[in-house]
């Protein structure tokens, strides 16, 4: 009980400013992500995965994940990137955001890294205003930056049928 | 000689007449005779075989005649095929040879209808039924009967009406009587007659079974067993006596096929057969006359050319009388001729054996030099062979080094597949270290979940887990480190890889280059065997050489010897060729002297006087004169001059006395 409320709060003020704190990057391609790493349950190699009918395109299918049966996302195709072949280095990232658990399937996980407040800047706007709604800000280490991504928007219109299968 | 001539023509002429008519005779009696006695033969056998055929169509024949029959046809056969086989081996003309070969296929086609119908008779023979009308009649009879007493007791049963058992036993004794004096030796048809059998007994038992019921009064039973048991009974009677019907029906058919077939085609093949050796015959006889003729015909005119041969002949015998008396002149003419000739033969003898003489001399000098040169070659020869044996001795050296540099060679591509084996094993562990360094970089990357796993908890842990964050961060770092070792290795496990096939690659030159090697290694190692051979038969042929060399000088120091000797002889020659030409001066100078004595000669050959005779005049004449001339012989010191004057003589005297040529002297 007292973990899901201290998420509430921090994802209510995370909807607004990203907080610094610890955060598990990640690649798509050559481009680093980063994730709160609260919002992470566990990493995992990849698994089978059982792909099931009438699902959004980006949703790849469900894992049985110790007897849990989790749902899994192409982050790729959730992001408009092109698909690419799984590797060796492919993981299954998963997360929780209050009740629902998801996998994200990544090309690489990097690291646990460190990102303070001071170092997160807003989104830069695309064209007209328009704020590409997966991210909720960008770290800057060093040379490298690294998108850090909303938890909330990536599952936010994701069917309730989904989830059901928890 | 003319005389045998005209004999040996004679002789000639009458025994071309006589093998003429032994020819004649000959064609008729081995060829023509023996042609129509063939065919008679022939046409014999055809006819008896046509007697057989008809015979055996005769019906009710039992089996064994037919069989003897159809043996008599085989054999008529056969001594036709005889026959005919015996006058294909004699020679024959075309017109006869178109006739024969009619004859062949019309009777090949008469035989294959032959064979149709014994083929047919032999089928009819199998089904065994000698009769085959007579036993339908029979069979027929007998099923009319088994009806009719099985109505009078069906009358019996349902009607009252009285029955007499005798009937149906007589009946009963018929068909038993009939049935055992079948004689069948088909087997099917055996079968059905017992069949038959069976079924006739099986039908009087159930018949004298309801008699019996009728007779105690049973008759509701009597009823039952009627329609029943006796009714199939009756129905199997009737199917047994239907087959057996139905058999002879078939036997008939084929009878009917046979006699048919032997009536018309067979009897057609044989009157076109027959026609054919009929002409065939007429051919033969007509062909004998001929020949018989035409012998007498030969003969007349024979008989006439060898009178006429005869007159020649004794017409040239006085002809060669004349022409031998007029011979004998001319002998006398060519005894000129001779002396003529001989003179001036010891003329030539005499020079030419002074150019021998000197021709000699010349030769023996020349066999001298010759001799010189010789030993000069003969050195050299010598020099020559000692050469060519040291080239064969050096040859076998090098053989025997070749020889020596190939198991080397051999060995040294042996040790490269030895490397080749090694550089493959490398290559095999190579790739099962890579293997092992695969599984190390998956543990390092499942470390590295791990490890980033702990971080994800120490970080949930708040600040309890910041220590345990450390150490999470440390064991993902030493993952990291050994991905890269692992990533590191495989680099290097992949470049010895390369290297070990480029090794590979480079030994499989090398030992090509030695297979090559080696295989020049055997071409020369061969090429030097040819040469030391080469060089041994060069050197015995050097041996062979001086040998001849030695007999040549021999013999140039024999012709040496020779030539001096023929030297001394050449003027011995010429002493005795001088001798002679006196001896020939004297003889011409006889002969010439007298003309009187030739005319003499002429005379008396003209009066029929032998030729041995006027030649002994001759000789006689001639030596009187000789002791008449001697004065001249020693008087004349230039035998020279006196040779040409007879010569002179002789070739004038020559002329006028024979007016024959050279070709006439030949003849004679």
């Amino acid at each position: 009980m007292e973990q899901t409320e201290t998420k509430s709060t921090v994802d209510t003020q995370e909807t607004t400013v990203v907080e610094g704190g610890k955060f598990l990057s990640f690649f798509l391609g050559k481009e680093e992500y980063a994730i709160e790493i609260l919002k992470v349950q566990e990493i995992i190699g990849l698994m089978p995965i059982t792909p099931v009918p009438k699902m959004p395109d980006y949703i790849r299918g469900v894992l049985n994940l110790r007897g849990n049966i989790v749902p899994v996302m192409n982050l790729r195709t959730r992001f408009g990137l092109e698909m690419v072949e799984d590797t060796e280095e492919t993981c299954i990232i998963v997360i929780q955001d209050d009740s629902s658990k998801m996998g994200l399937v990544v090309d690489k996980v990097s690291e646990v890294t460190d990102i303070a407040t001071k170092q997160i800047e807003d989104i830069p706007t695309v064209g007209a205003g328009m704020k590409s709604r997966f991210l909720s800000g960008i770290g800057k280490i060093d040379e490298t930056v690294k998108m850090i991504m909303n938890v909330r928007e990536v599952l936010y219109d994701v069917p309730e049928e989904v989830f059901d299968s928890n | 000689m003319i005389l045998a001539l005209t004999v040996l023509i004679g002789g000639i002429l009458g025994y071309y007449g006589s093998s003429v008519g032994e020819d004649a005779v000959g064609e008729i009696g081995e060829i023509r005779m023996p042609s129509v006695s063939y065919l008679m033969a022939a046409e014999t056998a055809a006819s008896n075989l046509s007697v057989y055929s008809r015979t055996l169509a005769i019906p009710g024949l039992t089996s064994s005649e037919r069989s003897e029959l159809f043996q008599m046809s085989e054999q008529s056969l056969n001594e036709g095929n005889e026959a005919v086989a015996a006058f294909a081996e004699l020679p024959r003309d075309d017109q006869e040879r178109d006739l024969w070969n009619d004859f062949q296929r019309s009777r090949q086609i008469w035989i294959e209808e032959v064979e149709n119908y014994q083929q047919l008779m032999r089928e009819y023979d199998r089904i065994g039924v000698n009769d085959p009308s007579a036993l339908v009649i029979e069979a027929e009879g007998f099923m009319r009967d088994h009806l009719q007493i099985a109505q009078e007791l069906f009358g019996a049963l349902y009607n009252g009406s009285d029955f007499e058992q005798r009937e149906s036993r007589e009946v009963e004794a018929q068909i038993t009587e009939w049935i055992r004096q079948f004689d069948i030796n088909n087997d099917e048809l055996q079968r059905v007659v017992q069949d038959l059998d069976r079924a006739q007994s099986a039908y009087h038992e159930q018949f004298n079974r309801v008699l019996d019921m009728i007779s105690s009064g049973n008759s509701a039973l009597a009823q039952d067993i009627y329609e029943g048991e006796f009714a199939d009974r009756h129905n199997q009677l009737n199917g047994v006596f239907e087959e057996l019907i139905n058999r002879s029906n078939q036997a008939l058919d084929i009878y009917l096929q046979a006699r048919e077939q032997l009536t018309g085609r067979v009897a057609d093949a044989q009157d076109r057969s027959s026609e054919l050796n009929a002409e065939l015959v007429e051919l033969n006889r007509t062909m004998a006359r001929d020949e018989a003729e035409q012998a007498n015909a030969t003969t007349n005119t024979l008989k006439l050319v060898i009178l006429g041969g005869l007159i020649g002949g004794v017409v040239l015998a006085i002809l060669l009388g004349l022409f031998v008396s007029r011979s004998i002149k001319e002998l006398y003419d060519s005894l000129r001729n001779v002396i003529t000739g001989l003179s001036s033969g010891a003329e030539q003898v005499n020079a030419s054996s002074m150019q021998l003489s000197g021709s000699s001399q010349e030769l023996a000098e020349g066999a001298s030099e010759q001799a010189a040169s010789l030993q000069q070659t003969s050195s050299s020869l010598e020099e020559m062979s000692s050469q060519t044996q040291q080239a064969a001795n050096n040859a076998g050296e090098a053989e025997r080094a070749m020889k020596e540099a190939e198991p080397e060679v051999n060995s040294g591509v042996e040790a490269m597949q030895r490397m080749n084996n090694a550089m493959e094993e490398i290559k095999n562990s190579s790739m099962e270290t890579s293997k092992i360094i695969n599984t190390i970089d998956d543990i390092a990357f499942q470390t590295n979940l791990l490890a980033l796993n702990a971080a994800v908890e120490a970080a949930r842990a708040g600040d309890a887990g910041k220590g345990f964050a450390v150490v999470a961060e440390e064991v993902r770092n030493l993952a990291q480190r050994s991905a890269e070792a692992a990533q590191n290795t495989s680099e290097l496990i992949e470049t010895s890889q390369e290297s070990s096939e480029r090794g590979a690659t480079v030994a499989d030159e090398v030992a090509e280059n030695l297979q090559k090697i080696e295989r020049r290694v055997k071409e020369v190692t061969n090429l030097v065997v040819e040469i030391a051979a080469a060089s041994k038969e060069q050197a015995s042929g050097i041996e062979q050489m001086s040998k001849a060399m030695t007999e040549m000088d021999e013999v140039v120091q024999n012709n040496a010897s020779g030539a001096e000797e023929s030297a001394s002889a050449a003027e011995e020659l010429s002493s005795q060729a001088n001798e002679l030409i006196r001896f020939v001066d004297e003889l011409s100078s006889l002969v010439s002297t007298d003309d009187d004595l030739t005319d003499n000669i002429v005379d008396q050959i003209n009066n029929g006087d032998s030729s041995g005779q006027s030649l002994n005049g001759a000789k006689s004449a001639s030596l009187r004169n000789g002791n008449g001339t001697s004065n001249t012989q020693t008087s004349g010191k230039t035998p020279q001059s006196g040779i040409s004057q007879g010569s002179r003589a002789a070739g004038s005297s020559n002329e006028e006395l024979l007016p024959l040529e050279d070709e006439d002297l030949s003849d004679f």
